[in-house]
């Protein structure tokens, strides 16, 4: 068994690293195309800054060594407002794949909201929390707080009739109910939903910094650098925006891929 | 009929003219037609008939999993209104949370006890070596074969030690020989335990096997056409010429 399975897995690895390298040339084709035309000095225009300025300005430059702030303050935002979006999200989710009255008056109001383009809540945000730290926090929520909630609730609601009837036959408690049957049956839908949060919650930090532009953060380090024609610190500000978001993107697929380790029959 | 069962012991489980049906398509679709049963406690009945013929949607009901219908569900005389921890039900699909172990699903029988969890474990470690799965607390469902998994359904049914056990189709999607050796293990456990069980099956053989008595369900609307005796005695001998006979009366009954 073990050893019929060891070269199986060995060559799969080879097939996904293989995979991967592919997914890595046209990342690669462009950082080439850049050194070539840009570093080279072939074009000379002041939008396109050479690759050894960018790598170098986080490091060497004052104004670049700012990115290391921004970023901390970028992702402290992040995580307060993906912890209390995405636990309103998967709370209300639940609330509302149980209860079908809940579901019939709460329902047709989220869905309506949801409607509504991310960013036309900033004006209201504002309005309501200021400029400050709560409405960033308050933007990134609810920014996450969507693909949270729709995801567990329609996990919820495709849980089979089989598993209800047998929670029902047993006789489980409500709170048993829950956390045995309701929340392990919607636990790849949940999990699904939580990696697009994580995704939007970053796109939500760095948009509400950007469009408020007080205080400290990624999306403010843009603006200013927009400001002062910095290409440079754009395009570093840009590279920290990927990064991030790729590395959100690989940690939590790893993570929630470890989590449901069961087979259905 | 009133007079004498107020002497006896009453029975365990009566069903009173139980009727249900369907709207479909604004007319009224009877499934179930005046059934009525009496169980004595510890008895073993089978319900046989064909797919269709409404036995499941029967078993539903007294179950407690459906509680639009005509008619009365007693139980020790009083009606029934849910489920309830006097009754267990086993599938015809074993319905383990793949989620939990074997003794995680098991135990989930006895969530409606208010158990101190060294009883509780105790009941469970019990039921397990009652099936002859002990060894397979830690395990998984998808780990076990088809039988294994049915027996540990089937623990979880009897944990919280109903008075009634019922049984959907129990043995239907398992292959010849584990079936023959469930229905004996079946016995083994009924005989231990002293419930009463109805068991829904369309193979008359595995009912005349089992059970005290078989009722025979005819469809549209489903109804009970018939109710042997089987007075044979345990354990049974398929290669009876008696046991035959009963077979093929039940089988002249199904025709009709």
């Amino acid at each position: 068994m073990t050893e019929t399975a060891l070269p199986a897995s060995r060559a799969s690895r080879a097939r996904i690293s293989s995979r991967a390298w592919r997914g890595a040339a046209v990342p690669a084709a462009l950082v080439l195309g850049w050194l070539a035309f840009v570093d080279s000095g072939v074009i000379r225009t002041p939008l396109l800054v050479p690759l050894r300025t960018i790598l170098g300005a986080p490091f060497l430059d004052p104004d670049g060594r700012q990115i290391w702030l921004a970023l901390a303050a970028s992702l402290g935002r992040v995580v307060a407002g993906m912890a209390i979006g995405s636990t309103a999200g998967v709370a209300l989710g639940i609330a509302l794949g149980l209860s079908r009255p809940l579901q019939r008056s709460v329902a047709p109001t989220l869905h309506t909201l949801r409607q509504i383009a991310l960013f036309a809540w900033i004006p209201l945000l504002t309005a309501w929390f200021g400029t400050g730290e709560t409405a960033k926090v308050a933007f990134i929520s609810l920014s996450a707080f969507f693909p949270a909630f729709l995801n567990t609730e329609q996990g919820v609601r495709a849980i089979p009739r089989a598993y209800w009837e047998t929670a029902a036959v047993l006789k489980l408690r409500p709170w048993r109910r829950v956390t045995k049957m309701v929340l392990p049956a919607a636990l790849p839908s949940i999990l699904i939903g939580l990696e697009i949060a994580l995704l939007t919650a970053w796109i939500g930090t760095v948009g509400s910094e950007y469009a408020i532009g007080v205080g400290r953060g990624v999306g403010a380090f843009l603006v200013a650098a927009r400001e002062l024609f910095r290409m440079d610190l754009v395009l570093v500000g840009v590279v920290a925006l990927a990064l991030v978001g790729y590395a959100f993107n690989r940690a939590s697929r790893r993570i929630f891929s470890r989590i449901v380790t069961w087979r259905d029959r | 009929m009133t007079t004498s069962s107020s002497v006896h012991a009453p029975a365990a489980l009566s069903l009173r003219r139980v009727g249900k049906q369907y709207t479909v398509d604004n007319q009224p679709l009877p499934v179930l037609d005046r059934i009525s049963l009496d169980l004595k406690r510890g008895e073993f009945l089978s319900i046989v008939g064909a797919s269709g013929c409404g036995k499941s949607t029967l078993l539903r009901l007294v179950a407690g999993l459906d509680s639009a219908f005509d008619g009365e569900i007693l139980i020790d005389g009083r009606p029934v209104a849910g489920p309830g921890a006097e009754r267990g039900m086993v599938f015809q699909d074993h319905r383990l949370f793949p989620w939990l172990t074997i003794a995680g699903n098991v135990a989930l029988g006895l969530d409606s006890l208010d158990l101190h969890a060294r009883e509780r474990d105790a009941r469970v470690a019990a039921m397990l070596e009652l099936v002859g799965l002990p060894a397979f607390a830690t395990a998984y469902p998808h780990q076990l074969s088809g039988g294994m998994a049915q027996r540990a359904a089937i623990a979880r049914a009897l944990v919280s030690e109903p008075d009634i056990l019922l049984m959907d189709e129990p043995f239907g999607a398992l292959d010849s020989l584990t079936r023959v050796y469930l229905q004996e293990e079946l016995l083994r456990i009924w005989s231990q335990r002293q419930v009463t069980v109805i068991v829904v099956t369309h193979d008359v053989e595995e009912a005349v096997y089992l059970s005290d008595t078989v009722a025979v369900m005819a469809p549209r609307p489903g109804r009970i056409v018939g109710a042997t005796t089987v007075d044979l005695p345990r354990p049974r001998d398929r290669a009876d010429p008696r046991f035959g006979e009963l077979k093929s009366a039940i089988l002249g009954q199904l025709r009709r």
